[in-house]
């Protein structure tokens, strides 16, 4: 039985500490609401991919010509127009007011002449570029700002936030969402959180694979509790990554490749020192869209035309003398490049072997415009939202101010919600039962350690549900995560014994939830039988027009279903005879009438 | 497995809830080029794993595995391994199990 201290009541329980996370509690607090954010690490610290954002922050209106209609027809064109349209333009709306707070909070951001000075990213169609870009860029990237500001700004209000807390799964009343139950791990011992509203803020399912630019500790645990607790579920199919270096292990995963190929024009080889990108995008070439790129590294690694590490090349030896030491001169400082002089490349001569590794996640959580879930009293907000915000392929810039945005909607329909209600009483019997299955692996002590199991599980993930996915890799993914589940989690045992700080046993959690979340990415990667924006068959090379709909799923005791919906062409539709692809246009359908935030460019 | 191949690891070990005073471990682990952080989660992942140790993004960002190596403090993610170390946590901070260090307090 739970003692009177590990039951704690309140109005928000906010999952997650990130930015998404940390502009809900902001706004909900501000809103009279009684809030509790939780993070798996240390606030504003690890835990979470917002502190290692780099330097982009997509605001539109920074010029006259640039509207949220340009913004989000990007956004469309970029997601390979599977996009929610009317999610799109609800939470691009607040982007401007959400800069404003960026401003506000003390974020400087590179100015020329009173003017933003904001650069260029891909797909932005128009030349002047839209994304603010820290003033100190390439040494002060934009998570170590926020590192340092946001925990400022909540200092001065009262928000409970509980640092190394691991959430096991959801409380339900019937259908309804009333709080969660969590790991103190600090002391070893369960916490209940009784709350009115609940918002799933915990990021991505980066652990699938074993290469991430962002924090490996992002391990799909809101995507399963999600999952587990029957919620709306859409488009796991699409997970995005970026060229990032291989080579040698203190560069493993950074994004430098691409950052050389966005600011220093650098161009990708192989072996055969052809620039392979004229395959895929000849008009654009390395500077294409995301997928287009890692599809490009996939197939020349898969073609045998890889590097000794299994990459290819990243190179900026073509540039000018003179451009390149001007280069040189602004980036010594930066961390990279740090490392760079470390392990001995000179980029004046070498170039840099480069993967691909998975960055961003786009299945979710299915919301809507007020980040609600179909379960009352659920809210996601950021990456464990879908919503299908970003469709097929993200757009470069938009994650932190969707996060952003996402987080002042939920705060503030959270907030309301809470007004209206009583704290909800909470079933004992079914904490005890949650509880009896987090244990299960504690308890059985000796077994299948996670670290015997892990690595095998990533590699096979990063070698099936990468690019180039066919039908026989997936059904064999399908399978694994099958025998997985049939002989290796009802033996999981964890050896060590302590209490505090016992980080193999949330591992072990962590593996089960990474299982039910790459379960679901197989499953609708197998129903998708096109090539469209991340999702990249072998089997099935081209886009097809019958597939501009989403995939959906939902798990009711132990059975998977699965649905499609179309997408609803609300705003823009792909012109006549196109399928989708990039750089198709687009023709607008009806003009969008709700809020939009005031444009920037009038003054901040 | 040739003496070359190994490097030796002396582990600081401090429950302040339990014990009086610290301890240390000793492991002996395969030497390769990689980092400190690398090597923590060998011993963690392979041989003992009732050390406290916390660390995250693994690239040099978030800070959270800054630890002391034969007396100097470094990120463990960014410093590479050597054959012999002394892994302590960051001298200035009080000790709450092992390598974990209370980041608000000074000692």
């Amino acid at each position: 039985m739970l003692t009177k201290t590990d039951i704690i009541e309140t109005d928000i329980l906010i999952i997650g500490a990130g930015i998404a996370g940390f502009r809900a509690a902001l706004e909900a607090c501000d809103l009279g609401a009684k809030v509790v954010m939780t993070t798996k690490g240390l606030w504003g610290k690890d835990a979470g991919a917002t502190w290692m954002a780099y330097n982009g922050y997509q605001c539109w209106g920074i010029h006259p010509h640039d509207t949220l209609d340009v913004a989000v027809e990007d956004t469309i064109k970029c997601g390979w127009f599977l996009n929610n349209q009317e999610n799109v333009y609800a939470f691009l709306a607040h982007v401007p007011d959400t800069a404003r707070n960026l401003l506000r909070w003390g974020g400087r951001f590179k100015m020329k002449e009173d003017q933003f000075a904001p650069v260029w990213q891909l797909g932005q169609s128009i030349s002047e570029g839209r994304s603010l870009t820290p003033a100190q860029w390439p040494r002060g990237e934009l998570g170590y700002n926020y590192s340092r500001v946001f925990p400022q700004v909540l200092k001065k209000r009262k928000v409970n936030i509980a640092e190394d807390v691991f959430a096991v799964d959801l409380l339900m009343k019937r259908d309804e969402v009333i709080g969660a139950l969590v790991i103190d791990i600090r002391t070893g011992r369960f916490k209940v959180f009784k709350a009115k509203s609940t918002i799933l803020a915990t990021g991505g399912y980066q652990g699938l694979y074993q290469v991430s630019t962002a924090n490996v500790n992002l391990t799909g645990d809101g995507h399963a509790m999600a999952l587990r607790a029957g919620v709306d579920m859409m488009d796991f199919e699409f997970n995005q990554t970026l060229p990032s270096a291989l080579w040698p292990p203190e560069l493993a995963g950074t994004m430098l490749p691409f950052n050389l190929i966005m600011e220093w024009d650098a161009r990708m080889y192989n072996s055969k020192q052809e620039r392979f990108m004229s395959k895929w995008d000849p008009k654009k070439m390395e500077r294409s869209t995301r997928s287009l790129i890692s599809r490009g590294i996939f197939h020349e690694i898969k073609e045998g035309r890889g590097s000794p590490h299994g990459g290819v090349y990243v190179s900026a030896t073509h540039n000018p003398e003179g451009f390149m030491k001007e280069k040189l001169k602004q980036w010594e400082r930066s961390r990279d490049f740090v490392k760079l002089t470390r392990v001995g490349i000179d980029l004046s001569k070498d170039s840099v072997e480069t993967g691909y590794s998975i960055h961003y996640c786009q299945g979710g959580c299915n919301v809507n415009t007020k980040c609600e879930t179909d379960k009352p009293g659920l809210y996601a907000i950021g990456e464990v939202a879908s919503g299908s915000k970003d469709g097929s392929d993200r757009m470069m810039s938009n994650a932190l101010p969707y996060c952003m945005a996402m987080g002042i909607i939920a705060g503030r329909e959270a907030a309301q919600r809470a007004k209206e209600m009583e704290i909800p009483e909470v079933d004992s019997a079914q904490v005890e039962e949650l509880k009896g299955r987090a244990l299960e692996p504690l308890e059985r002590g000796s077994g299948i350690r996670v670290y015997q199991v892990k690595s095998h599980f990533q590699e096979m993930m990063h070698r099936e549900t990468g690019y180039g996915r066919t039908e026989e890799g997936l059904q064999l993914a399908l399978n694994e995560i099958e025998r997985y589940k049939r002989d290796v989690v009802p033996q999981l045992g964890v050896s060590n014994k302590e209490k505090r700080f016992n980080f193999e046993w949330i591992n072990a959690l962590e593996f089960m939830n990474l299982l039910l979340v790459g379960e679901g990415l197989v499953r609708n990667a197998l129903m998708r039988t096109e090539s469209r924006g991340l999702h990249d068959r072998w089997d099935y090379p081209k886009p097809d027009p019958n597939w501009l709909k989403n995939i959906h799923l939902r798990v009711t005791s132990g059975e998977w279903e699965q649905w499609t919906t179309p997408v609803e062409f609300k705003y823009w539709k792909p012109e006549e005879g196109s399928l989708g692809e990039p750089w198709s246009k687009a023709v607008q359908v009806k003009e969008y009438t709700g809020w939009r935030a005031e444009p920037l460019y009038k003054g901040t | 497995m040739d003496k070359d191949d190994l490097a030796e690891v002396e582990l600081f070990r401090f429950d302040p809830e339990v014990d009086s005073e610290p301890r240390y471990s000793l492991f002996k682990i395969p030497y390769k080029e990689y980092t400190v952080m690398n090597a923590l989660s060998y011993i963690y992942e392979n041989l003992d794993s009732t050390f406290a140790f916390r660390w995250a993004c693994g690239k040099g960002f978030c800070r959270s595995c800054v630890v002391s190596v034969n007396g100097k403090p470094v990120l463990a993610c960014m410093e590479p391994a050597s054959k012999h170390m002394k892994i302590e946590p960051h001298p200035k901070f009080k000790v709450i199990k092992d390598l974990i260090i209370d980041y608000e307090k000074l000692k």
